[in-house]
């Protein structure tokens, strides 16, 4: 898992990054629409969030840590 | 208990609009043009879909199915309510405030240990039917007698009624009470160009655990607004408060924690702390028009006590002494539960990676997200999650899944064997037991194997002559492992979960979301196989329902149209009166507000109306209560009474209400049910017929309406009612703004246990009508009562604010 997200690091990140196309400010309608949002539906990932959080130990990142809670 | 406050979700906050020009100069359509116009307010990029002016409510249901264990326990599974009201408002140009109040309430089975399954902890639970027994469910066992071969492999009967080896383990189930967790978020972001900076605080709260949470968090835009870094620090302090000396005390060990059992009184009570300091770095970018990429890393170290005092690790103590010889012999195990033991501190890496890109051939959005953690538990868990958002006009459909995979940590085993006596008459390194004089027990003498008793010195002694009693001695705790845990969610294992949400959005600024998602834990779905606890698997459904206020476009909406009247949608009726809105024109959208406040109690309601047709009104009203000691809680809010003061969500009532005009007047029939937010609530019918018409003193209605319960989970001393109520009022307009009200009404509330009560009442009020709004207040007094319990036998005050939108 480590050699994948080093690879993700050294290669893939970058490639994408260098693929960057500038985007004017009058071109972001497209980026400005609620489906593009990173978090398009704050509401119901907050509801996950919650939920993951005490059904697995790891919330990848996006939350509190698990373990030491009795919610189930 | 389950709360870590969580980190709330930052947005970024619009800015001056810096190209208007540049959007004049392209002849773009108009959704078009009014998204690039929406883009050109960001400063950078769009975070969060959330309106930054806006009002939520989140109503959730969450239920479990069944878990596997060798007999049906009969057990109710996991239910949970959640209630979430949120919001955000821009203080000043620069300032955004956002909140969120949330709660959510659980009861039902839930896992207390792990056993082998030949130990036969769910306990069969017989009733005696039909002139014999049968098994009716199960009482959880986490102490008793373990048979195991002589490799230590626990034995368990075949269908003949033979003793096999077999690891299975099966999950202990018990019911637990009740409980409600309250989660307050607030956070201030400041946004000056292209800087942004936000604080938050978090508190979490629930009868045993408490945790405050405060986080900082700054964000830069750079390479002309195509790239946004963000770094961010947190600090978790929680505290831990477990009562447990009911149900648990008496059934556990609790040997690694006596210095943390504050015994007072009855009560023995878990106390510890925990800490956790994290950072955050993430970087966003946009890669092209369509497409945007977000990469985030973080640290955090939790320190304290990481354990959850609610579950126990199954321990077989195993006598070396009587291990036999015999390759086919059984050998007898003590089968213990012991408080968990994990480690004081944990180290967490986390790394995400987040894609949105736009699919113009079908004018949607694709999000690829991938999460990858790992923690000197040994844990290592990543997850992919897909989803497409696919707009259909007004509309905006979202179906996702997600794979998850975990591995173990390091200490979690399903159960362990230790080769000493849980509990036993002390013994030396040869073997001899030890035994003292029962007059003075500073003389030890020993008892070798062969019966004999001997002196310190080695002298045979006959024990007639004195009066001996053995020394007892507990396990030693060095030779069990450091650490130990058998939580499932320290399991390896997989998830596959899928689901789907639908929005809408109305022109008014009023957005409706709908959600469902389907979760299944497998063993098997662990990445690389190997998950090792199929005893543990299940799966939920969630269900959730949210209506947003996009406060922005109805004020705008409110300027545009000022002279617009109530169109009837809550016109001057008693500020009492619950489920009487009136018909309106179809798209009509209507929010409010209701206080009742009586001795002890105040209840705040919110109201959410939406008119699909002039005939059909659909209402969503979530309520908070607010109650002090010694008050007695209305029979629909469940049972919150007892200490000195306890606010939390109580009923959701959700209401159909169809109208059917009349030459004179109107007759409104409404279908409602009261949804318990809290698990110690109970779910009600609340049917309702009302008529109203107008005379030449105004308008007057008569209504009857009732409530029954449907189903109830409570605590014993929770008595469910039902009830019905006649009523009659009258509105007299007084000048063009303002309305007198009066109303009479009789009511009866039956309860199961406790008989019932009758009231009489009086009220008296006034309402105000200014332009689409609506204020009104009333006074409701009781001239004649019977019986104790009536929820109107006290002087009774209620304001209502009601706005068409």
């Amino acid at each position: 898992m480590r050699i994948f997200l080093q690879l993700l690091v050294a290669v893939a990140i970058p490639a994408l990054l260098s693929a960057c196309t500038p985007v004017a400010a009058w071109e972001r309608g497209t980026l400005a629409k609620p489906e593009m949002a990173l978090d398009a539906d704050p509401l119901d990932s907050a509801l996950d969030n919650h939920v993951y959080f005490s059904k697995e130990a790891s919330s990848g990142g996006n939350s509190a840590s698990g373990g030491g809670c009795g919610c189930n | 208990m389950c709360g870590k406050a969580a980190k709330p979700a930052v947005r970024l906050v619009p800015q001056p609009v810096v190209a208007v020009a540049a959007i004049e100069r392209c002849a773009k359509p108009g959704a078009l043009q009014a998204l690039t116009a929406a883009a050109l307010l960001l400063p950078g990029l769009q975070a969060s879909a959330q309106p930054v002016n806006s009002l939520s409510v989140q109503s959730s249901r969450f239920e479990e199915g069944n878990r596997h264990t060798s007999i049906a326990t009969g057990l109710t599974p996991l239910q949970a309510w959640t209630l979430d009201l949120r919001g955000s408002r821009a203080l000043t140009e620069n300032l955004q405030l956002d909140f969120s109040l949330a709660q959510d309430s659980w009861s039902g089975a839930t896992p207390v240990t792990i056993a082998p399954v030949g130990f036969g902890g769910n306990r069969p639970r017989r009733v005696n039917a039909n002139g014999g027994s049968v098994i009716s469910g199960a009482s959880p066992l986490i102490n008793g007698t373990l048979l195991l071969n002589t490799a230590l492999v626990p034995l368990q009967s075949n269908a003949d009624g033979n003793l096999q080896a077999s690891t299975a383990s099966e999950t202990v189930m018990s019911s637990a009470s009740p409980e409600i967790r309250k989660q307050l978020d607030l956070a201030v972001a400041q946004s000056t160009g292209t800087r942004r900076l936000q604080a938050a605080i978090s508190l979490s709260h629930e009868p045993d655990y408490r945790s405050q949470h405060a986080n900082l968090r700054s964000e830069f835009d750079f390479n002309d607004q195509h790239t946004t870094v963000a770094i961010g620090a947190g600090y978790t302090h929680s505290r831990i408060n477990a009562d447990i000396a009911g149900a648990w005390l008496p059934y556990v060990t609790t040997t690694a924690w006596q210095s943390r059992l504050n015994r007072n009184g009855g009560a023995v009570v878990l106390e510890a702390t925990s800490n956790e300091r994290s950072v955050d770095l993430a970087l966003t970018q946009v890669l092209n028009r369509g497409a945007l990429l977000d990469i985030g890393f973080s640290l955090r170290e939790s320190r304290g006590y990481l354990e959850n005092p609610y579950r126990a690790m199954s321990v077989v103590f195993v006598d070396p002494a009587a291990l036999p010889v015999a390759g086919n012999a059984t050998v007898r195990g003590d089968l213990r539960a012991l408080l968990e033991q994990r480690p004081d501190s944990r180290r967490v890496q986390a790394a995400s990676v987040r894609y949105v890109q736009h699919l113009a051939p079908f004018n949607a959005a694709l999000h690829v997200n991938y999460d990858y953690s790992r923690d000197d538990w040994q844990l290592e868990s990543q997850a992919i999650e897909l989803q497409w958002l696919q707009p259909l006009g007004n509309w905006l459909l979202a179906p996702r899944v997600r794979w998850y995979s975990q591995s173990a940590a390091w200490f979690h085993q399903s159960h362990l064997v230790s080769l000493q006596r849980y509990r036993g008459i002390a013994r030396d390194g040869n073997g001899n037991e030890i035994w003292l004089n029962a007059n003075d027990t500073s003389q030890r003498y020993l008892r070798t194997t062969d019966g004999r008793y001997l002196d310190t010195a080695g002298r045979e002694l006959d024990p007639a002559l004195i009066d001996l009693l053995p020394q007892f001695a507990n396990f030693s705790p060095a030779l069990l492992p450091s650490q130990y845990s058998s939580d499932p969610r320290l399991a390896g294992f997989g998830v596959i979960s899928a689901g789907v949400s639908l929005q809408r959005r109305f022109g008014n600024g009023l957005m409706l979301s709908a959600g469902i998602d389907h979760y299944r834990r497998a063993s098997s779905l662990q990445f690389n196989g190997g998950g090792d606890s199929p005893y543990a698997d299940f799966n939920y459904l969630a269900a959730n329902l949210a209506v947003t206020l996009d406060l922005q476009t109805v004020a705008r909406r409110q300027r545009q149209t000022h002279t617009h009247a109530m169109h009837g949608s809550h016109a001057a009726i008693p500020a009492g009166m619950m489920l009487a809105h009136d018909a309106a024109a179809a798209g009509t959208v209507a929010t409010g507000y209701r206080l009742h406040n009586q001795q002890g109690m105040a209840m705040h309601m919110l109201d959410f109306s939406w008119h699909p047709s002039d005939r059909w009104t659909l209402l969503l009203m979530p309520q908070f209560m607010t109650l002090e000691t010694g008050s007695t809680a209305h029979a629909h809010l469940g049972a919150v009474a007892g200490a000195s003061r306890q606010s939390s969500f109580v009923d959701t009532l959700m209401a159909a209400q169809w109208h059917r005009p009349t030459a004179n007047g109107e007759w409104q029939f409404s279908a409602g049910v009261g949804l318990p937010a809290s698990g110690t609530g109970s779910a009600d019918a609340m049917p309702a017929l009302q008529y109203r018409s107008q005379n030449i003193l105004g308008q007057w209605g008569v209504r009857l309406n009732g409530s029954v319960n449907i189903e109830s989970q409570h605590p014993a001393d929770f008595d469910p009612a039902n009830s019905v109520e006649f009523s009659t009022w009258l509105a007299r307009p007084l000048t063009s703004l303002l309305t007198a009200t009066v109303r009479a009404l009789h009511a009866q509330q039956h309860y199961t246990a406790a008989g019932s009560a009758r009231t009489t009442a009086a009220g008296l009020g006034a309402s105000v009508m200014v332009g689409s709004q609506m204020l009104a207040v009333e006074w409701l007094v009781p001239l004649a009562t019977r019986g104790n319990g009536g929820h109107l036998q006290q002087h009774s005050f209620f304001a209502s604010w009601h706005m068409a939108l």
